[in-house]
């Protein structure tokens, strides 16, 4: 099947700019794409963009964003904070015949630059969109010009459902030129996110939720007795803290928060590990604004790469299909290796990194991320086992053999 | 570092007729291990530590804390396999024993036998199941065959940063303090 989708989430996507309108101030300006809540965090002196002034006549119009909004629109100019009183704002006026923008019409001139905050694009039901997988949904169906068709909805609501139940809310805004493979890129991996094209050519979005119930393995591997087998831990897979820069101001592209991390460190991690931060610290947080949000991605990193990763690659010499890809959890079993409790390693739930088949050497290379959980067994109280204390039930780890 | 003995000092210029025994003390937050390729006097690993004996010889006063300084060893193993190495440069030093502590020592890599115990596991792996070997610190001391363990050599000092487990071996690669 052709896969359309990948060309053209790699096409540069042309924003709007101000040129469309009959008499701008600069051409040049483009027409911002807003999602999520800009008042957040609050702003006394200045906004956190500059909307393009698009009609010079009278005292000026300016576009707040390139598209209806939400609401929740402050304006400043040099002097700070500007009266509403000042100007007629306008949610979503299709413009000069031109499509529906939100504008403010000043009845009083600005001093100086305007700036502004605001709360973005909205649902058809009149909802904000703050959820990472709405956004991506929006930005895909409704201004990048894709269709249903493009995208997993399965996957899109299972990101969605995680997103929502770890409380991640995103804002940010899109002001130039863009493909937008790269905002996808941007957007999802703020959020521990990732995005693919799947085989049926459909964008396949994943936001990592909780090691839980949600992750349970899709497939039992068959035991490689004769492959290679190998298990790395680094020290250099430890994270136990996460400098973080978020809220972006994008007047100065610079950020308006910092958090050095503290709160959120593994102080035990540290302790063995030294304190060990991202490759590229601080982290910068472009779609993230509240605190809350940054503090849950800074936590769930420190909470997977705390302890180094047991990270295991298994050479195998033919080329069985083993129907897992990349994010897929497995149970695997490698007996010769131990558990924490120093159980023959089988059963253990992976996380699947890699998968790369080799067709000249006729061979497999796997790599699994060890998550520490393993299958449990469950037996029937038929009256078979007498409960003397010596059964955890429920936490046994399962010695069956499945594949 | 404790100061190198007279004893030490003459054994490491020149050694004629005694065996060198290179010892790798392995320690992590559960405790030290001893690692060496051939099996090595008692006297050349010892204990560290105060440990004191209370067999009468001692009043208990206050004056003494039980267990202070205390070192766990959890075992002393000869497994190496390949103890690594490491070269000197152009050396400009005035004594014999700079040759090897004032050296920069980029890493070392060691290979240790990950053979099956006496249940038959892996008894390497099993160790690196509970025991964090990742972060720990890695002391290479040399001994002569013959001597005691004050005149054991610390000659250089790594963490470990990274650990590959193979059914036969196990790799430990080491960075220089």
């Amino acid at each position: 099947m052709a896969d359309p989708t990948t060309d053209r989430l790699s096409d540069s996507f042309q924003i709007g700019r101000a040129s469309r309108y009959a008499a701008p101030e600069f051409e040049d300006q483009s027409l911002p794409i807003i999602y999520g809540d800009l008042t957040i965090p609050s702003r006394e002196k200045a906004g956190v963009y500059a909307p393009p002034k698009i009609d010079t006549a009278g005292d000026g119009v300016y576009c707040v964003a390139g598209h209806e909004i939400w609401g929740g629109v402050v304006l400043f100019d040099d002097d700070g904070r500007i009266e509403a009183d000042n100007y007629t704002l306008e949610l979503a006026q299709n413009f000069q015949g031109r499509g529906v923008i939100a504008t403010a019409a000043f009845t009083t001139p600005p001093k100086g630059r305007v700036t502004a905050v605001c709360k973005g694009r909205k649902t058809a039901a009149g909802g904000l969109i703050e959820n990472p997988a709405g956004i991506v949904h929006d930005l895909m169906a409704s201004v990048w010009g894709f269709s249903e068709q493009d995208i997993d909805m399965q996957a899109l609501a299972r990101a969605a459902t995680s997103a929502k139940g770890l409380g991640y809310r995103a804002g940010g805004i899109i002001l130039d030129d863009h493909a937008p493979a790269d905002v996808l890129t941007a957007l999802l991996g703020d959020f521990l996110g990732r995005y693919e094209i799947d085989p049926f050519g459909r964008l396949k979005i994943h936001i990592a939720g909780g090691e839980s119930f949600i992750n349970a393995p899709q497939k039992v591997l068959p035991r490689f007795g004769q492959s290679h087998i190998e298990a790395e831990m680094a020290r250099d897979t430890v994270i136990n803290q996460v400098p973080a820069l978020y809220a972006r101001n994008y007047l100065g592209a610079r950020y308006i928060k910092h958090d050095d991390g503290s709160a959120t460190q593994n102080r035990s991690s540290q302790r063995l590990y030294g304190v060990r931060r991202p490759p590229k610290s601080p982290l910068r947080l472009e779609w993230v604004r509240r605190e809350s949000v940054a503090a849950t991605v800074q936590s769930r990193i420190v909470g997977r790469y705390h302890e180094p990763t047991r990270m295991l690659t298994i050479e195998d010499g033919s080329l069985r299909a083993l129907e897992v890809e990349p994010d897929d959890y497995v149970a695997f079993s490698v007996p010769w290796m131990r558990s924490k409790k120093l159980e023959p390693l089988v059963n253990q739930i992976g996380e699947v990194i890699e998968v790369n088949y080799d067709l000249g050497e006729q061979g497999m290379e796997l790599k699994i991320r060890d998550t520490g959980f393993f299958l449990t067994s469950s037996p029937l109280l038929d009256g078979t086992r007498i409960l003397e204390g010596d059964w955890l039930l429920g936490a046994e780890r399962d010695a069956a053999t499945y594949a | 570092m404790k100061r190198a003995t007279d004893q030490a000092v003459k054994d490491i210029a020149g050694h004629e007729g005694k065996t060198a025994h290179v010892l790798y003390h392995l320690s992590t937050a559960g405790g030290k291990r001893v690692f060496c390729g051939k099996q090595v006097p008692d006297s050349l690993i010892g204990q560290g530590g105060r440990i004191h004996f209370l067999d009468g010889s001692r009043i208990l006063d206050g004056s003494l804390l039980l267990g202070e300084g205390a070192e766990v060893l959890l075992g002393a193993h000869d497994w190496i396999e390949d103890g690594g190495r490491f070269s000197l440069g152009a050396f400009q030093g005035l004594s014999i024993l700079e040759a090897f502590r004032e050296k920069e020592l980029s890493g070392l890599t060691i290979a240790i036998n990950n053979a099956p115990d006496m249940d038959g596991h892996p008894r390497m792996s099993r160790m690196l199941a509970t025991e964090p070997f990742v972060g720990g610190r890695v002391d290479v001391r040399v001994g002569f065959s013959g001597q005691n363990i004050s005149d054991v050599l610390s000659i250089a000092s790594f963490t470990i940063r990274r650990i590959i487990e193979r059914i036969e071996s196990i790799t430990i690669e080491c960075e220089g303090n």
